[in-house]
């Protein structure tokens, strides 16, 4: 019993407060920038202190001496849960980082990961990190966790935002195997949706008569992909009406007949484009090489040499008027 | 040497002692203890006759008059309040006692707003009485045990003998039987003399004061324990669910009071760890908890000297040390305390800045939390574990919580009452005494573990 309560009591006393910190001696980072100038990584590390943001910068020649160079400023010691950006200059090799991201156990899942033209973004008032995430939230984008699907699979590339200086998103920049392509205009951003089953996406058409226009809003959106010797994606688009400014009478089922086909083409032409805009840079960003490796099974990123067909099945069923 | 001799030679120095030899009879009393009009009433009136006869039973008029054989039996009659009236070789007892009780009182420990508002008294005899009222059949039986050598308490044990287990009776009857003790004072005495587990801190019997709780428990299939000077009762065996559920439960609709329940049980679990969860959170595992409230709570430590652990340990102690000294204070100046208290806690110790604002409601919520549970022993083992809890949390954070949460469940899953399992009826599951306890249903059958028989009736 005596050498019980003795091995009780070292193990409590060799063991116990391990990974103790008080919370006032934490640097709860909000955001970390990276840029990669003169085989160097620089630092910005952004933490928030009594509700106020404070930056740090660091350099070094790995992450891991970099960060180590931006706490010796800081006085504090940093805690990576509650990041909520990691922002990405161009320079940047994006596959060290995420990497470096998903093997340090000490970071949460839920940030998002920007890209970014201009390294003076932060703010001496304002939780920089936090206003890019909610930001990039209202967007719809990807967290860091719905991103690491794609780290492991080399089926399907990435797809980052872009945000200007003022914060807001640009532009959206596809990766063809983690390489930095040509970037996406916000244009395709309905389409990209669409095509990758999500609903709530707004698609503008021309009115019948080529005058004014009109704008559906879809509320449910089936995309279904098939692989035989060609690609067939079939879209079937639920749709209300959310603007309308044409000349024509809307109770009339000839009339919404011509609508849809209106935002069929429109959408047809748009995925095609899409489509071959990705090709031509090779970022499978809708993932078409796991659909083909599920049908022949074949390793190989053949994407390229496939014919891709789209057919588009709109159905207006809210014309969204009371009065006549 | 005959009897009133031996009386008198072991009555010296007894100054109550009354001795009064009336033609050829002696009448003997403690005037203590008896009332003189029931002497005059029942005896005294009647010697007044021209010749006593032999058998002095058919003179007197008392309801209680008991045939005495031995000198013990003397003895034990004499010290309960009798009086004893030597004829010749007869000896008889009648019964002649004082009223030493207080009237029968509202429940001050187990109130409620609805239901029953008498409670036992000291008085035996009245106590049973406010238990017949309720069960007027003859299966309800009461053994008597005479307890302390010295004090001679009367101590009864009941039980519907159609219903109750019978190994359950012969295991409280030798228990009963076994103690051996110069004197018990008070009920909660004796339950420390009936279960010898000192290891652990929850405890096996619930004291009630309420007849109806009695009622329904001897209705279960329990055994409550009387004694004489004590105005509670033992419930025998007792779970821990039973704590949690006032008999206010089975006066209203059960839709509402399985919110309650429901309530309370959660609460039990809150004034366990909750300051236990806060230091954990705050120390070790900053990341379980939203950003904003981080740095809210950042915010409100930024200033504190102390680490979150001494700054929770002054406020909990302090509280206790409050509320040990509301209990012990006449209640005339608890209220003084309590708003000395509040106003310390509350305001001062924050604007000292000894402790952050958080803490305070951290300690609140735990100790609101525990006054749900009327039980002064639950409470005990609830604060008890709570520093366990705090330990292993200062220590390890929350994987230290749930380490202890784990040796905390074993603890009570390994624990019997009497020889029932404590946490019944969730381990090992039962259907009908759930339904009694942690919700409330319509239940027609009685616990298998209590009574084998189980048909209770319509629900």
């Amino acid at each position: 019993m005596k050498k019980l309560i003795i091995l009780f009591i070292t193990m409590v006393l060799l063991t116990g407060c391990y990974n103790y910190h008080e919370l006032e001696t934490l640097g709860i980072t909000s955001s970390i920038l990276f840029d990669y100038v003169d085989d160097k990584y620089n630092l910005t590390i952004e933490i928030i202190d009594e509700s106020k943001p404070v930056t740090f910068k660091g350099e070094g020649k790995t992450i891991s001496e970099a960060l180590e160079r931006a706490l010796r400023s800081s006085g504090k010691l940093l805690s990576y849960y509650h990041l909520n950006t990691v922002i990405l200059t161009k320079n940047v090799d994006i596959k060290d980082i995420l990497f470096y991201l998903i093997r340090n156990p000490q970071v949460n899942n839920t940030f998002y990961i920007v890209l970014t033209n201009s390294t003076e973004i932060f703010d001496d008032k304002e939780d920089t990190g936090k206003k890019i995430s909610d930001i990039l939230k209202r967007n719809k984008s990807e967290t860091f966790f719905e991103l690491s699907k794609t780290l492991v699979d080399d089926k399907i590339d990435l797809v980052l935002p872009v945000i200007g200086e003022d914060l807001s998103v640009q532009s959206m920049m596809p990766f063809s195997k983690f390489k930095l392509t040509k970037e996406m205009d916000l244009d395709k951003i309905e389409i990209y949706r669409i095509l990758l089953n999500e609903s709530g996406s707004y698609i503008e058409g021309a009115c019948p008569d080529g005058k004014n226009f009109f704008e559906i809003n879809t509320n449910q959106v089936d995309t279904k992909i098939k692989v035989k010797n060609k690609v067939s994606i079939d879209i079937d688009l639920e749709a209300s009406i959310s603007e309308f400014n044409c000349n024509i009478d809307t109770t009339d089922v000839k009339n919404i007949q011509k609508l849809q086909d209106i935002i069929n083409k429109k959408v047809l032409d748009d995925g095609y484009s899409l489509i071959k805009e990705l090709q031509g840079n090779d970022a499978d960003i809708l993932g078409f090489n796991r659909y083909i490796y599920q049908h022949n099974h074949n390793l190989n990123r053949d994407w390229q040499n496939y014919d891709y067909e789209i057919n588009v099945q709109t159905h207006i069923n809210k014309k969204g008027l009371i009065l006549k | 040497m005959s009897i009133l001799e031996k009386i008198k030679e072991d009555y010296q120095k007894v100054s109550d002692l009354v001795v009064k030899d009336i033609k050829n009879i002696n009448i003997i009393y403690l005037e203590t203890l008896v009332s003189q009009d029931k002497i005059n009433e029942y005896i005294l009136k009647f010697t007044n006759v021209y010749r006593i006869p032999k058998d002095i039973k058919k003179l007197i008029p008392s309801p209680n008059v008991k045939d005495i054989s031995g000198y013990e039996t003397l003895k034990l009659y004499l010290e309960t309040g009798f009086t004893i009236i030597i004829n010749r070789d007869q000896i008889i007892a009648i019964e002649t006692k004082g009223e030493l009780t207080r009237a029968i009182e509202t429940p001050s420990t187990e109130p409620t707003l609805y239901g029953a508002k008498d409670s036992l008294n000291e008085n035996f005899q009245t106590n049973l009485g406010l238990i017949k009222r309720r069960i007027k059949s003859e299966h309800l039986k009461d053994e008597t045990f005479n307890v302390g050598r010295y004090s001679k308490t009367m101590v009864n044990m009941l039980y519907i003998d159609n219903i109750v287990e019978t190994d359950l009776i012969l295991k409280v009857r030798n228990k009963l039987n076994d103690i051996v003790i110069d004197g018990v004072n008070d009920i909660g005495e004796l339950k420390q003399f009936l279960h010898k587990d000192d290891a652990n801190v929850f405890s096996a019997f619930r004291i009630t004061e309420r007849p109806d709780v009695i009622s329904k428990s001897l209705l279960e299939g329990k055994i409550i324990i009387l004694m004489d000077t004590s105005p509670y009762a033992l419930i025998i065996p007792t779970f821990l669910a039973d704590f949690i559920n006032p008999i206010s439960d089975d006066y209203t609709k059960s839709i509402n009071v399985n919110f309650l329940k429901t309530l309370r049980f959660f609460c039990f679990f809150l004034s366990l760890i909750t300051p236990a969860l806060y230091i954990a959170i705050m120390t070790f595992n900053q990341e379980t908890i939203p950003t904003n409230l981080l740095l809210n709570f950042q915010n409100q430590r930024a200033g504190v000297p102390f680490p979150s652990i001494i700054e929770c340990l002054i406020t909990l102690i302090t509280c206790e040390i409050l509320r040990e000294s509301d209990i012990r204070f006449p209640s005339k100046y608890g209220s003084a305390i309590s708003i000395l208290g509040g106003l310390v806690l509350g305001e001062a110790a924050v604007s000292a800045g000894i402790v952050s604002p958080i803490m305070i409601i951290v300690v609140a919520m735990t100790f609101i939390s525990s006054m749900i549970f009327t039980d002064v022993e639950i409470m005990n083992a609830i604060r008890m574990w709570r520093f366990v809890f705090l330990l292993a949390a200062c220590l390890y954070g929350l994987y230290g919580v749930g380490i202890v949460f784990i040796f905390f469940i074993a603890n009570l899953a390994s624990y019997e009452s009497f020889g029932k399992p404590y946490l019944f009826p969730l381990a090992p599951f039962d259907k009908p005494y759930l339904k009694e306890t942690l919700l409330k249903m319509r239940n027609k059958r009685r616990s298998s573990m209590l009574s084998k028989n189980s048909y209770k009736g319509e629900a």
